[in-house]
């Protein structure tokens, strides 16, 4: 009985499993897509429902928590559950939420509904997976359990060229990423015997030569880094982000590319704590946010630029890892949530214009917010909240990003957060010039229709809202950081 | 002694896997690459879990764990790229390039 929430990924992964022969069943294209949203957003509310329930997984969560299947000198752990898992989770769940709702009108009827919808259950069963794990392999098998649903994704519409090409590219280095995983977790089952978080991270105490650690960490870094598309390892990520549908760019830039930051989060600070790593990830933090912010100056695609601008936060979020203190990692995690919020906005927004005005480029978009009132607004408020102009959310989380460098000694690394954010307003006020200036061609208004309009409502608020009144966000997630870091385990063997 | 024979041959393999990925640019070979490095993995963990004077039960069940996993990745690149050459009649990567910058 006391085991009864670490089941909850079970539920996604039972719906994606039925999904696809009961709706085959009702032969009408839009009663195959009605039941399949309705089974999909039925299962993410009860997941959700089952992680924030007395006695749930976030009650369980109130400190580190360690589920072991057998113990013995060595013991391979199952799942290892605190707040940081919980938080990553909800964030997921309610973010699968607002793009299977988004996706309805964008699917056409070729596009196979009920198998997509049944891929975003399975994506979103391995995520939870993902979070919960406690030893390496399991990670792995989580991590390779999304990234082949995510190919599965990005190919929906295979028989385009540049989606193709795009999805080539995303496939050879993500496999690449996941051979590095594995020779990583081989060398740190060769220097240590252990494959299990705690017994690795104890293991390392008592160890002499730790130069093998050092490579796997580093490959470890590389591989996590290609999926959250830190800058040596970026270069799928403008393509694939520009070519696939937009519900599945919002769910890569915002919720695949933090499940990067979250394995990142769990090599550094869970299973190798070890010192003079921070130099490492500042200094690709730094690039990260420079390169990211520079090559996006240059763009006149909207979708590529916002690819570029999600780069740069990447780089932002890293940041907090470099700095590493508590107050790093809270401005880690809270930048990681109002990134989720605001990029998976714009793409929505971008999305809408595309299906307008059948095109995102910028000089074919001229004066489209002095017509689609709604629209216009709502994409004001993502870039806003983007450049960080205070009053949203992303001017909170990056202030406390570049204090909390400030504070703990790593002065360059907040004054180039602060060049770079100032470049990046360049960017985002051009598409807002652009939004407003009088039009050559004659638009016309386009009208939202409701599975496109309740997302981008209820993201456009949260921004708004997050902005206004920080602190209850602000000081749960220092609670959790409090009571997930530097705390030995509670172990639970059934 | 036998492990750093092990140990030499799987680094030797992971070389030859990087020098085929960045290499070559036709689809078959890159994933034939790919299947070289990850089986440098699997030879590393297994001589690591014969190591330790006994047969370590945890390497050998994660290395049947992470061949099974890596087959599955196999079959959707073999599935890409059945599609890819349906597109653009060939499996030459270096045709990809319409995307830059």
């Amino acid at each position: 009985m006391e085991l009864l929430p670490y089941y909850a990924p079970l539920i996604p992964l039972l719906a994606a499993s039925i999904l696809s022969p009961f709706t085959k069943a009702l032969r009408e294209y839009k009663r195959i897509l009605n039941l399949s949203l309705v089974i999909t957003v039925a299962s993410h509310i009860i997941s959700l429902l089952l992680v924030i329930m007395p006695h749930g997984l976030l009650w369980i969560s109130r400190r580190p928590v360690l589920v072991t299947s057998f113990l013995r000198t060595t013991f391979l752990s199952s799942l290892y559950v605190d707040y940081i898992s919980v938080f990553f989770i909800c964030l997921a769940l309610g973010l699968g939420i607002l793009v299977a709702l988004y996706s309805m009108h964008i699917l056409k009827e070729d596009d196979a509904p009920e198998l997509y919808y049944s891929l975003l259950n399975l994506v979103m069963a391995s995520l939870f997976l993902l979070f919960t794990v406690g030893d390496l392999i399991s990670l792995f098998a989580s991590w390779e359990l999304m990234s082949i649903t995510l190919y599965a994704l990005i190919f929906l519409r295979r028989s385009e060229p540049l989606s193709l090409e795009a999805g080539t590219k995303y496939l050879i280095m993500s496999a690449t990423s996941s051979a590095f995983i594995i020779y990583a977790i081989s060398l740190t089952y060769g220097s240590t015997g252990h494959l299990d978080f705690i017994g690795v991270q104890r293991a390392l105490s008592y160890e002499g030569d730790l130069s093998m650690v050092y490579l796997a960490v580093i490959f470890f870094t590389v591989a996590f880094g290609f999926k959250a598309a830190v800058v040596p390892f970026h270069t799928w990520a403008p393509d694939v982000y520009q070519e696939t549908i937009d519900p599945i760019t919002a769910f890569l830039s915002g919720i695949a590319s933090k499940a990067g930051i979250y394995a990142l989060l769990r090599i550094y600070f869970l299973i190798f704590p070890l010192p003079g790593l921070d130099v490492f990830i500042s200094f690709l933090a730094a690039i990260t946010m420079t390169l990211g912010n520079i090559t996006a100056l240059l763009q006149k695609n909207l979708k590529r630029l916002f690819a570029y601008s999600s780069i740069s936060h990447i780089g932002y979020i890293l940041v907090g890892i470099a700095v590493g203190t508590p107050y790093g990692i809270l401005g880690a995690l809270f930048h990681a949530l109002n990134h989720a919020l605001m990029k998976p906005l714009v793409f929505f927004c971008t999305g809408e214009l595309r299906r307008g005005y059948e095109s995102v480029s910028l000089d074919k978009l001229e004066g489209f917010g002095r017509v689609s009132h709604e629209l216009a607004f709502a994409t004001s408020i993502g870039l806003l909240s983007l450049a960080g102009i205070p009053g949203l959310n992303g001017f909170i989380s990056k202030f406390i990003l570049i204090a909390a460098a400030f504070g703990s000694g790593l002065a360059w690394l907040a004054i180039v957060a602060i060049i770079n954010s100032a470049i990046s307003v360049a960017y985002y006020l051009r598409v807002l010039q652009v939004m407003f200036r009088k039009p050559k061609v004659e638009m016309t208004a386009r009208a939202l229709p409701s599975s496109a309009l309740f997302p981008i409502l209820c993201l456009t608020l949260l921004c708004i809202a997050i902005g206004l009144v920080p602190s209850p966000f602000v000081e749960w997630l220092s609670e959790a950081v409090k009571n997930s870091l530097g705390r030995a385990p509670l172990i639970i063997s059934p | 002694m036998l492990l750093t024979l092990f140990l030499t041959t799987s680094v030797i393999l992971l070389v030859i896997g990087l020098y085929g990925l960045i290499g070559r640019k036709e689809m078959l070979r890159m994933v034939m690459a790919l299947e070289i490095m990850f089986h440098s993995a699997n030879l590393n963990i297994i001589a690591f879990a014969l190591s330790s004077g006994f047969v370590d039960p945890i390497g050998e069940a994660s290395v049947i764990v992470l061949i099974a996993i890596e087959a599955c990745a196999l079959a959707v690149m073999l599935a890409v790229m059945l599609n890819l050459y349906r597109v653009y009649g060939s499996l030459d990567t270096s045709k990809l390039r319409r995307l830059r910058w």
